[in-house]
């Protein structure tokens, strides 16, 4: 069995380039919401992801202190039906809230742009193996030098702008019907590379330590969707994507450090628990309301589950010594 | 010319007598360099601040620094010459130990006096640098600009705060103490109240380097040595290769003995790092965190040996991407000169802390352009943010007190001035 290999070291780190990429064989994943939804359905409700529940169930193996390869691959195989599932969303829901804006539809485009970033929250991290892709549907206006000046300044934030801020889709600083062409030409581009990229079980492990890494800075902070303040169903999504690829490796986690499993499962519902508060009927509350008290949950929930999260490819002995 | 004093003297002559312990310290540092278990790091001087070249470049970095930038005000270019002329006479004033006047008590003191009366050895350094607007049509320098001298651009992983970004005139101010650095600072703004306007400011700290050359005890805030491959600053064939401008360099004559100049705060994500597996950690760098040994030996002080598939030491780690030791790449060589910083914290919780890089180069395309280069990319990059700084130019030493910083360039200013 070898499933530590080098490209294990390196998979927290996300890449920006090609280049790198090739030089480090980097690995992530995402999470996704194993109910997902038809691709066309509406806004779904949010659903809560009861604590525990899937990592309960140890899968039966023959070892039961370590990992197998077997466990791995039926792991890697399951997470890639998943994100199947999830590009087809990505793909339909895109569309749909593109043709809205076509349409000149401003209240309505408004009301699907959470709906049409849910799948993106799941499989962002996979998503960012492929960076330009990642910077041209999800980069946010102060990533560019120009802000929302920047030519560059393309994308679901770029839309996000539109909507909010600028609140008509043929305004005078950014054209949301040519923003809207430019978005479904990139998540094309972005389901077809995902459809093609290999899932390694690092990928497991690590996408969910780098769904609430990444969470646990701007996603906590309101500074993700600046105008709409719809931070929270961004959260939401990365938190639930990452909960579904952790349970993936769950079974296995349980097997080799039970404890850590537990603590990650406490860790989550900790996470869910500030969440619901803010939940509504198929979305949340502004992120303005979260009170004071709140935030700094958020900001213990989701260093405290990024701790644990960084155990778990060492626990599972998916690194290699450098 | 320079007293030297050791501050492990200093103290035990503290001790004992109290009182006047400048000169025991001074008789006792006579002898302390020839033992060889007395830590040169403890030698504590005032600084010449005249000469070819400005101290706090090869100078041994000390404990504290203090990055300044101000924009001016000045109008004309003789304005712009008083500046630097009172930024002069201060640094004069500061680094040789004169005490400050009491003054008449119905005026505000000249002195604020946080460091007491008479400022005492602390290899206290101040550095002045021009930044690439001081060449713009205020003062009529352009044509005498260094020519490798531009505004510092937006590099892919940074994302650059325009008020912590470039501005006129950089000091930067390096102490054994803290507050020598602050001293130092209210009395160089004081004296330029009318003319400089703080446009950003960096204080940095670091642990003395009590080893090397090829070795160094000063680690950064990722918890790894820094600076173990250094340029050997004792080395003055190194050095004029790689720092000063040469006269025989494409160059303005003004800028023989000057060097170019870059300052960066870069955001280390030092929680994210703390919880990175420490093998990972490793590749990242491509040293052994504790030992600093490169992965391909076991002795810090070994030259790195890269392997060309990247197995031992990936091609992305990031001291083989800054200096890949192939034949040529040992012209892009630079020496730097960084700082740890922390300023607390940010919105999300997490701690605000990183290295306030700085480097000298002769040339900026052979050194920080280059090796930048090879940087895009890096494994490092998700661990690091770089949020402000500038590329500036130090020029050349000053030949006597109270002569203005530049005097090379307001010189030939001022004659272009009057053509």
């Amino acid at each position: 069995m070898k499933v530590a290999d080098r490209s294990g070291a390196f998979t927290l780190c996300r890449v920006r380039n090609s280049r790198v990429r090739r030089a480090l064989p980097l690995a992530l994943l995402v999470a996704l919401c194993a109910t997902a939804c038809d691709a066309s359905s509406d806004p779904p409700a949010a659903t809560a992801t009861t604590a525990g529940a899937s990592i309960s169930t140890p899968e039966p193996a023959a070892d039961t202190t370590t990992v197998s390869a077997a466990e791995l691959q039926r792991a890697t195989g399951t997470y890639r039906l998943l994100l199947d599932d999830q590009l087809v969303m990505l793909q339909a829901r895109t569309t749909e809230f593109s043709d809205a804006i076509r349409a000149g539809d401003l209240a309505t485009a408004k009301s699907m742009y959470n709906w049409a970033r849910e799948p993106w929250t799941q499989v962002e991290l996979v998503a960012e193996l492929f960076p330009l892709s990642d910077i041209a549907i999800d980069s946010r206006a102060d990533d560019h030098p120009l802000g929302v000046a920047d030519p560059a300044f393309i994308g679901f934030h770029a839309l996000e702008y539109v909507l909010w801020a600028q609140g008509s889709i043929d305004g005078v600083q950014l054209d949301g019907a040519r923003l809207a062409d430019q978005l479904d030409r990139d998540v094309s581009r972005v389901v077809a590379e995902l459809r093609s990229v290999a899932i390694d079980p690092e990928m497991l492990t690590n996408g969910a330590a780098a769904s609430i890494e990444e969470a646990a800075q701007t996603k906590v902070t309101g500074h993700e969707d600046i105008y709409s303040h719809t931070d929270l169903a961004t959260l939401d999504g990365n938190v639930r994507g990452a909960r579904a690829a952790f349970d993936l490796v769950a079974p296995m986690l349980i097997k080799v450090d039970a404890n850590l499993a537990d603590d990650i499962s406490d860790a989550y519902a900790n996470l869910d628990a500030v969440l619901d508060q803010y939940r509504s009927s198929n979305s949340f509350q502004p992120f303005d309301a979260v009170t004071t008290a709140d935030r700094n949950r958020l900001k213990t929930a989701t260093a405290t589950l990024s701790e644990y999260l960084a155990r778990v490819t060492g626990a599972l002995g998916l690194v290699v010594e450098g | 010319m320079t007293r030297r004093i050791s501050r492990r003297s200093f103290l035990r002559a503290g001790a004992a007598a109290g009182g006047a312990v400048v000169v025991g310290g001074c008789a006792d540092a006579s002898a302390a360099p020839a033992e060889p278990e007395v830590d040169p790091t403890t030698v504590v001087s005032f600084l010449s601040h005249i000469g070819a070249w400005q101290p706090g470049v090869v100078t041994p970095a000390p404990r504290h620094a203090i990055i300044a930038v101000f924009d001016t005000t000045a109008a004309s270019l003789d304005q712009l010459r008083s500046a630097l002329t009172a930024l002069s006479i201060e640094v004069d004033l500061l680094t040789s130990g004169t005490p400050s006047e009491a003054g008449d008590p119905l005026f505000p003191p000249p002195d604020n006096r946080i460091i007491g009366t008479t400022p005492d050895a602390d290899d206290l350094t101040v550095t002045v640098a021009l930044g690439a607007s001081v060449f713009d049509d205020r003062f009529g320098l352009a044509p005498h600009a260094p020519r490798q001298l531009t505004l510092m651009p937006s590099f892919p992983n940074d994302r650059l705060d325009p008020a912590r970004t470039h501005g006129d005139l950089l000091v930067q101010i390096c102490s054994q103490r803290e507050i020598v650095a602050h001293h130092a600072l209210r009395r160089l703004m004081l004296a330029t109240r009318d003319t400089l306007t703080l446009r950003w400011m960096q204080a940095g700290f670091q642990e003395l380097n009590t080893l090397g050359p090829g070795r160094t005890s000063t680690r950064n805030l990722l918890g790894f040595k820094d600076g173990t491959a250094n340029l050997d600053t004792s080395d003055a064939t190194v050095i004029h290769k790689h720092v000063w401008v040469s006269a025989d360099d494409d160059e303005p004559a003004w800028t023989v003995g000057g060097t170019y100049m870059v300052s960066r705060i870069i955001r280390n994500r030092v929680e994210f790092w703390d919880r990175t597996p420490l093998a990972t950690q490793e590749l990242i760098m491509g040293r052994r965190k504790d030992s600093g040994a490169p992965l391909s030996g076991d002795d810090e002080a070994q030259t790195p040996e890269f392997d060309e598939g990247g197995e031992v030491t990936p091609l992305s780690a990031h001291i083989r991407l800054a200096n890949p030791r192939t034949p040529g790449s040992e012209a892009n060589l630079i020496l730097r000169r960084g700082f740890n910083f922390a300023n607390g914290f940010s919105a999300d919780g997490q701690l605000d802390q990183g290295l306030l890089f700085v480097c000298f180069q002769r040339s900026m395309a052979d050194g920080f352009l280059t090796v930048q280069g090879r940087l895009d990319g890096e494994a490092l990059e998700e661990y690091i943010r770089p949020v402000g700084g500038g590329f500036f130019f130090a020029p050349p030493g000053r030949t006597a007190p109270g002569e203005p910083f530049a005097a090379g360039l307001l010189a030939v200013g001022g004659t272009s001035a009057n053509n």
